[in-house]
Order: C-alpha cells, then structure tokens, then sequence
C-alpha cells in the first residue's frame, strides 16, 4: 500500500500526534505524559517512500493504516491498538 | 636478435595478472583506458553494512549499528531495524546520511525526554546507550 504526504499528515492529526519541522516533519504520540510512538516524513508533497517503515513507527498493521487514512479510526481508536500491542 | 627480444616483452606484458570479476569490472576497465565515462547498468548496492559513525562531533558510535538496504521505486532506503529508523536518498550514500541525521535527532530527542518514554521508545533509547556514546 502507498501513502502520500496529505494522508500521513491526516492521519498524525487525527490521532492528535504533536509536531516539529526540523528538516523533516517529525510527530509523535504522547499519552497521559508518556511519549509511545514517534515516526517522521520527508518535505515535500506526493507519495512517501518508507511507508513500511513509517507504518512500524505507528505502530499500525496495514489494515489498520489503510483504515485510518480512511478517517474510520479516531484517537481512541488508535489508542485501543496500542493497548492491545502492550504499548501502554 | 634484438629485435626478437623486444618481442617477447611486449607479449609478456599483454598477459593480463588475474581474470576479471565481473563484466561490469571488465568494461569499466576497457572504457577506463579509452578515456570513455562509464555508465553502468547495473545498480552496486549492497544489501546490509555496519554503521560506525554519524558525523556528529557530539557523539560517538562504540557498537556499529546494522544497516539493511532496499531499493524502492528510484529511492535507496536505509534501515536501521534495530532502531526502528530509516532513511532514504538517490542513491546509497545519501540513504546513509539521511539515516545517520536521523538516528542523531532521535538520540538527542529520546535523551532530553527519557524520563517520560513508553515501553517501545525505553527500550530504543536503551539500545542507542548501548551503542552511541556521548563526548
């Protein structure tokens, strides 16, 4: 599956991941105080290379990232992955 | 006389040392002596190295950091699956260094946050002190 930088950027919003340009876009996942999750994306609009690894970051199966960039996974939802993977 | 003598040199010095690797080598080697650039069609990229250095003055790597390469589309990734960091270029050197800022931003973020990080991101910052050595 692919991932372009308008989705990637959908997505990190919708689970309310925070965010620093710092050459790259960095964003990470914080929850009650605790940082769980970081991934970054390159500059630049269009397709994102690294979306395997990008996707490890998250923390999502393919699945679950397709469906989120479907908008049918929110904030709780994607913390009720986490909790499933241990990360909490 | 003389003149056999020279002949014999000549022939002598034609041999060449050792067969050739590959093609590749070959071609490069013929275009090499004829002043000719050579484009290769074959894309060298290797499939893993060990990652000794960062290019921070800052830090300093003690255990080398596996790296793994792909290619995907026209881009060289880098990974680092250890760390669970990656970078991208052209082609293998910029993969590298992309990889090599990346691994330095996440050493310098998990250290000034290390109080507050989760299970996955403790046990990365765990292997970076394993690794990675401050001056």
């Amino acid at each position: 599956m692919t991932i372009k930088a308008h989705e990637f950027d959908r997505v990190i919003s919708k689970f309310k991941f925070k965010t620093r340009d710092s050459g790259d876009l960095l964003a990470w996942f914080e929850y009650k105080g605790k940082i769980i999750a970081r991934t970054r994306r390159s500059k630049g609009s269009g397709e994102l290379p690294m979306q395997h690894s990008i996707r490890q970051q998250m923390k999502l199966n393919e699945d679950q990232l397709r469906e989120a960039i479907k908008c049918t996974i929110n904030r709780q939802g994607y913390i009720r992955i986490l909790h499933e993977k241990g990360l909490l | 006389m003389p003149r056999t003598d020279i002949k014999v040199q000549i022939q002598k010095e034609s041999q060449p040392l050792a067969p050739f690797r590959d093609e590749a080598n070959n071609q490069y080697l013929i275009d090499a002596l004829k002043g000719r650039n050579y484009h290769s069609q074959k894309i060298m990229t290797p499939d893993n190295i060990l990652l000794g250095t960062l290019r921070d003055g800052r830090i300093r790597v003690i255990t080398p950091i596996k790296v793994n390469f792909t290619r995907e589309g026209k881009h060289v990734i880098a990974e680092a699956v250890e760390l669970d960091e990656f970078g991208f270029g052209d082609n293998t050197s910029e993969a590298i260094v992309d990889l090599q800022r990346a691994i330095t931003e996440l050493y310098f973020n998990l250290d000034k946050e290390r109080s507050r990080l989760g299970i996955d991101l403790k046990r990365i910052w765990d292997i970076l002190q394993e690794k990675i050595l401050k001056r």
